[in-house]
């Protein structure tokens, strides 16, 4: 297919892997921005990329992409009385929100799928019905409002309200109240690092790998929200979304998709304020009401928290 | 004398191999000798596969010319893990996660065993794999590398492959602008 010419390839001094195989079994997988950085890279790989082949495949492969979902968690309190610290239960469920495809055009909250269950677990020792739940790579950790943490996969020891994965640095970065550390996978240690640049620390202060390779922190300000991020841990702003202020006094919790859609190219990140979710494009800090959970999902929880 | 000292290690691993033929033994380009899991190689190399159940298995070491000792040391490393890991763990991670991306998402063990590879020993193992048709290892270590370009700008990418810029500069800043959107935070 691609790659018939090899006159091109690069010859230098250390290993290279042959043009057929970098672009039919790795740009092919690259999302649509860095597929576009690459074609600045040579010539043989900007025809690589340009073939009728690849496009075709291309394509092909982003639309085969699972939608994007998020993860729902609903905790049951009354919501009125603002105080459910206290409050147990031993179950906890995760259900899965496949979202709609990306709305052309127009603001249009779609027919939302019911949510499947995906997991449902009973913890006899009882969760708080107050949670800071936070996800990495498949991973989602809960910290409760006791001092437990419980993880769907392993149990931690520290507390983490915010953990997210830097591929720039190949380490793990959890943020808890004025500490953030880094886990380095490679000398596995923990070294404390620099704080973004945005005050103190707040419960929904959130941090993602995004799809381009860097790490973002979420910091929730009162009123909007904004979101530092930086490669290197050299924190610089990214951008800064206002969001509707659909609910007063309730503080939003912003996150990345999970799965982001090839069209949104990493670049949407899902609010949930009170039963209403949205979604935000960064480049252009537009919001978009995605569904009102409260009127499509049918749920008889007072809260659901989703990743 | 090379020749001697491979036949001799030859020997001893065709003994091995009479009294428990579980495994096969795999020659690198520089003549190394390593043994592998017979039904693992069969199961993730279709080009070993292919020679097994043809029976072009050498006992005194099949010739695999194109693989040098460090990167058949890794498919082999590779092929013995992946002979021991624990089906049930996949099973439990695999229902908890739902990023399944196109890329058949690697294993925990899998994201390490090619975290601890330096750059041309990934690369090395990018052609192995290749070679013996190794799907799920070509996957993983294109999963790897394709992460590694992400966020990247065209000059980090052609330091990491080694690539020399062909372009010239008026042909780059015309692409350039013609692909504004996708630098603008960089």
């Amino acid at each position: 297919m691609v790659g018939s010419d090899q006159k091109h390839r690069p010859t230098l001094a250390a290993t290279t892997i042959p043009d057929d195989i970098l672009i039919s079994e790795i740009l092919i997988h690259l999302p649509a921005k860095s597929l576009a950085r690459c074609r600045c890279v040579c010539r043989s790989w900007r025809a690589g990329i340009a073939g009728a082949a690849f496009v075709r495949r291309h394509r092909d492969l982003s639309r085969a992409r699972p939608p994007s979902s998020v993860l729902i968690i609903h905790r049951e309190y009354d919501r009125l009385e603002y105080r459910p610290r206290a409050t147990t239960t031993t179950e906890i469920s995760f259900h899965r929100l496949v979202l709609p495809p990306p709305p052309r055009g127009q603001h249009v909250a779609t027919e939302a799928a019911d949510a499947d269950l995906m997991l449902d677990k009973a913890w006899p020792d009882g969760i708080t019905n107050v949670i800071y739940p936070t996800h990495c790579d498949g991973l989602v950790a809960i910290s409760t409002a006791t001092d437990r943490v419980f993880r769907a996969r392993r149990r931690a020891n520290a507390v983490p309200v915010a953990i997210g994965f830097d591929t720039w640095r190949n380490s793990y970065v959890a943020a808890s109240c004025d500490v953030m550390m880094r886990f380095d996978l490679k000398d596995r240690v923990f070294e404390v690092v620099a704080h973004p640049p945005t005050g103190a620390w707040r419960p929904f202060d959130e941090m993602a790998d995004l799809d381009d390779g860097k790490l973002c922190y979420i910091h929730a300000v009162a009123d909007a929200s904004k979101k530092t991020m930086g490669p290197d841990l050299h924190w610089s702003l990214r951008c800064y979304i206002h969001l509707p202020d659909a609910v007063p006094k309730r503080p939003y919790v912003l996150m990345p998709l999970l799965l982001v859609v090839a069209a949104d190219d990493g670049d949407t990140l899902v609010a949930s304020a009170g039963d209403t979710l949205y979604k935000c494009n960064m480049k252009n800090g537009s919001t978009v009401e995605v569904v009102d959970m409260q009127q499509r999902l049918q749920y008889n929880f007072d809260l659901a928290y989703v990743m | 004398m090379e020749v001697d000292k491979g036949k001799g290690e030859a020997e001893e691993t065709r003994k091995v191999a009479e009294a428990d033929r579980d495994t096969v033994t795999l020659k690198s380009s520089d003549g190394k000798l390593f043994e592998v899991s017979k039904e693992a190689a069969a199961r993730l190399s279709t080009v070993l596969a292919g020679m097994i159940a043809g029976g072009s298995i050498d006992d005194n070491g099949t010739d695999l010319k194109q693989i040098g000792s460090e990167a058949l040391e890794n498919v082999v490393d590779y092929c013995n893990k992946h002979a021991n890991s624990i089906p049930s763990a996949a099973l439990i991670s695999s229902s908890i996660s739902f990023n399944t991306a196109p890329f058949k998402e690697p294993e925990e063990w899998e994201r390490k065993f090619v975290d601890r590879l330096s750059h041309d020993a990934l690369f090395d193992l990018v052609e192995a794999a290749n070679f013996l048709g190794m799907e799920r290892l070509l996957d993983v270590t294109c999963h790897k590398i394709s992460e590694m370009m992400k966020g990247k700008s065209p000059d980090q990418i052609r330091e990491v492959f080694n690539i020399k810029n062909d372009y010239t500069k008026e042909e780059l800043e015309e692409i350039r602008q013609e692909l504004a959107w996708a630098f603008y935070d960089d």
